[in-house]
């Protein structure tokens, strides 16, 4: 007998009933995302075709680098995030290597981030020369403010906090240590389009904040793209140079730079799907919430995070803690839930960082949350039903393990 | 009075506009935005184009200058020669890699002079950057046999030169690697 999935509700969670009912829940939502209309609009005219005329038209004004709608998304954005400057380049990596650079951090310099975060917030300090300084999380997956202050040396030029999962750090105590010693903070807040801190936008508290436009991102440009936001104009004015590779004009050169412009076809994406972001946020988070109320049910097994009210979690990723994680992980593939991990190795122990000296227990939380953390599909085009498909796999797995 | 632009994008993409328009189409319907399998398609018919065993697509001609001179380990204390006639990017990249660029004249067809690169080699001297500027083809010969003697990496800057040949042989292909630029203003251009 067939179950119905309609209507938000598969009747029974038994394991049997749920494989009669096996839907393939994905992880990447980008084939539906331009399916869809935007708001207000006649469904029937999808967003893709809205963005291919987009480039229809712009490809006629030939335009093409550092054009006019460039600036506009850039003006768009820092709207958005509430900051005076916008400036696009080729990636949030990016992003985060110029605005190293724009301090003057390099060699022999160091730089304190958290151990809990995709490998490109340490990539982005090499890639300077300088050296990344781990500390640990905390029990949100997010730099462990107590611990900082422990890693700043007489070579420590910058603190580096990252809105990992789309979850806002402790910005007020980062923002005082980094008063106290006198360092900037660079935001890496590539995951965290939209997120605030009682409705300060992430991007906006550090001296500058990072943002990916990577196609997985809840603003995206269809292709690796980023911006840096800030407030200061002297930042500004350098970042401008660094990544037209330091051109004053076109035929004088200030400084040595890069080549790293957004390029302008991709703000005529971004221009397209800018007005939709609060939209899209606010549906991945109530999916979030859905996922929580049902996973509440499920301690000790699944241990849901703190969630902080005054803090707006835009969950890039949505990340709990599973006991058995890596046989709940199999169960829920084997089922058609396109679970994840991220990630399942300490960055301070990958091969890369080998040079760094760090060894296993100097992490212990990072360490025991990659044996445990697990990511389910939270984004903004799943239906309830496979909502629901999701809470039942996972109480299925569980259900079959008390027996 | 005549008025001649430098450059006119739309008389250059009308003829192909709804073309690449259908062919992004596509993209969006896989949804292979990263890395996809257009890219790999791409890279195997520049291999082909340009005769060699690889193409790696990257970012932009900067790029894939300072890749190359990461790929051969290329940074702090080395140097490398180059011309200083070129756009500035070919040198920004050295500097960039942590090396330092060692200025070579060029001779009268705009490319470096083979024969002043004996005398600004160094012991840290580690590779040689000729360019082809303007599309125009160096004398690689000579080129290749200077780095032979002397254990250095040939790195072709090629950024302006896409079709360009040697001797029968393509630009790109003549080095131990050779980098394009797709910018709009190239012959082959990505937007």
């Amino acid at each position: 007998m067939k179950k119905q999935v309609t209507g938000g509700i598969i009747t029974g969670s038994h394991r049997r009933e749920l494989m009669e009912a096996a839907m393939k829940v994905e992880f990447s939502y980008l084939a539906r995302q331009f399916r869809q209309a935007g708001p207000g609009e006649d469904p029937r005219r999808s967003y893709t075709n809205q963005v291919l005329e987009d480039i229809r038209d712009f490809v006629e004004t030939g335009d093409f680098t550092l054009g006019r709608k460039l600036q506009e998304f850039e003006s768009r954005f820092s709207e958005l995030i509430g900051v005076r400057h916008c400036i696009g380049v080729n990636s949030g990596t990016d992003a985060l290597i110029l605005s190293l650079r724009a301090l003057g951090i390099g060699p022999g310099d160091e730089v304190i981030t958290c151990a809990e975060t995709f490998i490109a917030t340490a990539g982005a300090i090499a890639a300077t020369g300088a050296r990344p300084v781990f500390v640990d999380a905390n029990e949100e997956f997010t730099i462990d403010a107590d611990l900082v202050e422990k890693a700043i040396t007489d070579r420590t030029r910058a603190l580096l906090p990252v809105w990992f999962t789309g979850n806002a750090p402790d910005m007020a105590r980062i923002l005082a240590i980094a008063a106290k010693y006198d360092l900037p903070v660079v935001e890496d807040s590539c995951c965290a389009i939209d997120a605030a801190i009682d409705g300060k936008k992430a991007g906006s508290f550090g001296i500058t904040g990072t943002f990916s436009f990577h196609p997985l991102k809840n603003l995206n440009v269809w292709s690796d793209g980023g911006m840096i936001t800030t407030n200061s104009d002297q930042m500004n004015d350098k970042l401008r140079l660094l990544r037209n590779h330091g051109l004053v004009n076109r035929d004088e050169v200030a400084v040595f730079g890069v080549n790293s412009r957004l390029d302008t076809i991709q703000a005529v994406v971004a221009l397209r799907m800018i007005d939709d972001v609060g939209r899209i946020t606010d549906r991945r988070i109530a999916n979030a919430m859905m996922l929580d109320r049902a996973f509440s049910e499920l301690r000790p097994y699944i241990e849901i995070p703190r969630r902080r009210p005054n803090v707006r979690h835009v969950y890039h990723l949505y990340i709990v803690r599973a006991q058995d994680r890596d046989d709940l992980l199999a169960y829920c593939i084997e089922n058609g839930v396109e679970a994840k991990v991220h990630y399942p190795i300490p960055l301070p122990y990958q091969q890369c960082c080998h040079h760094l000296g760090y060894k296993r227990g100097d992490f212990p939380r990072t360490e025991r949350d990659c044996a445990s953390i697990i990511t389910f599909p939270a984004h903004q085009h799943l239906t309830d039903g496979e909502l629901q498909y999701i809470i039942n796999t996972v109480k299925a797995f569980y259900k079959d393990r008390r027996r | 009075m005549t008025h001649i632009p430098y450059i006119d994008f739309r008389r250059q993409h009308l003829p192909i506009r709804d073309e690449i328009l259908s062919a992004i189409g596509r993209v969006i319907d896989h949804a292979g935005f990263i890395l996809g399998e257009e890219v790999e398609q791409f890279e195997k018919e520049i291999a082909g184009y340009c005769g060699t065993k690889y193409a790696v697509g990257v970012n932009s001609g900067t790029d894939a200058l300072f890749l190359s001179l990461k790929a051969y380990g290329i940074g702090q204390g080395d140097e490398v020669i180059t011309v200083p006639n070129s756009f500035l990017a070919t040198t920004s990249v050295i500097v960039a890699a942590g090396a330092r660029p060692i200025f070579v004249d060029v001779a009268d067809d705009m490319n470096i002079n083979p024969e002043l690169i004996e005398e600004k080699l160094t012991t840290n001297t580690r590779a040689i950057m000729p360019v082809h500027l303007t599309g125009r083809p160096v004398d690689m010969d000579t080129i290749v046999e200077i780095a032979m003697a002397h254990n250095l990496v040939v790195i072709e800057d090629a950024a302006q030169a896409i079709g360009a040949e040697y001797k029968g042989r393509k630009v790109g292909s003549l080095g131990d690697a050779g980098c394009f630029s797709l910018h709009p203003l190239k012959t082959l251009n990505a937007c």
